[in-house]
């Protein structure tokens, strides 16, 4: 490889689809005519095959017990008093950042009632 | 399509537990394969991938898509195994390998037992890649490394490995 203008690392790392698409191009190119590079191409896919070969079965157990309690726990806080401040508090910075809407909303809300008390 | 880890983790982060469910499904065997194959003990790897999780339920409300939601992933995992590993460096724990996990077949053994032979740092990078698919930037934030030292132990390893495998080879 030593007379090779394009590195064997690099080769790797296009195979690895990690090179950019113009430097992938050129080392495509060169790919398709190099047996040297074709040969190399083969040995990593070889290895990468191989090692495809040491499976793991799935695991046994689902969720566990702690994890649905943890989840839970959370879903409960996120309920909490604390969680509703945080909601009006989102609701109040929403507001703020829209006075006009507000206050369209408001003369609407007002106009509403009204309506509602003559029916 | 399906939604994107980032995505998923953001609405769990809000309350969504169907987005947190959706990511368990994704990652539940990934991250019990990357126990599985650096422990050998299919027990512990179980609890370290349900420990994973709980980090992340744990940690959700500190959440920030800064990187890809797998890098964080497997950050996690990482500081698991590491601790787990110290933990039977000091009870001097040269655990008996589970027998149970090693009823593989032939050519897995064959393979374990390459990758075992590996320099340490040359066979994390190696199983990252190929096992949990990860890319050369998410293995360099993940290690620590700089790009280029991924790629050239990565080149490493897998010259490496191919001469550990070429004598079976030779023999099927």
């Amino acid at each position: 490889m030593s007379t090779h203008f394009i590195e064997a690392e690099e080769l790797m790392a296009y195979f690895d689809g990690e090179l950019a698409l113009k430097q992938a191009a050129s080392v495509s190119t060169h790919v398709a005519h190099c047996t040297e590079c074709q040969k190399l191409a083969a040995d990593m896919q070889g290895v990468s095959q191989r090692m495809a070969g040491w499976k793991v079965e799935p695991p046994a157990r689902e969720m566990s017990d702690s994890m649905r309690a943890e989840l839970d726990e959370r879903w409960h806080r996120s309920m909490a008093p604390m969680g509703w401040v945080a909601w009006w508090r989102r609701l109040f910075c929403v507001e703020a950042r829209h006075p006009q809407d507000l206050k369209t909303w408001r003369l609407r809300r007002r106009k509403d009632i009204r309506k509602g008390n003559r029916l | 399509m399906s939604d994107p880890d980032e995505t998923l983790m953001l609405a769990f982060q809000s309350g969504s537990r169907a987005a947190f469910d959706e990511l368990f499904a994704r990652y539940r065997n990934p991250l019990y394969g990357f126990f599985q194959r650096r422990l050998a003990m299919a027990a512990r790897a179980e609890d370290l991938m349900q420990e994973t999780f709980l980090a992340v339920i744990r940690a959700a409300s500190h959440y920030e898509p800064k990187a890809a939601f797998r890098t964080y992933l497997y950050a996690i995992a990482m500081k698991l195994l590491l601790a787990e590993r110290r933990k039977q460096a000091r009870a001097g724990l040269a655990q008996p390998p589970d027998l149970a996990v090693f009823q593989e077949s032939d050519t897995a053994l064959w393979v374990r037992q390459a990758i075992e032979k590996l320099d340490s740092y040359e066979r994390e990078i190696l199983m990252l890649r190929e096992y949990e698919q990860l890319s050369y930037d998410e293995i360099a934030t993940l290690l620590a490394l700089p790009l280029n030292t991924v790629r050239s132990r990565l080149f490493r390893a897998r010259m490496a490995l191919k001469q550990l495998l070429e004598p079976v080879q030779d023999l099927t």
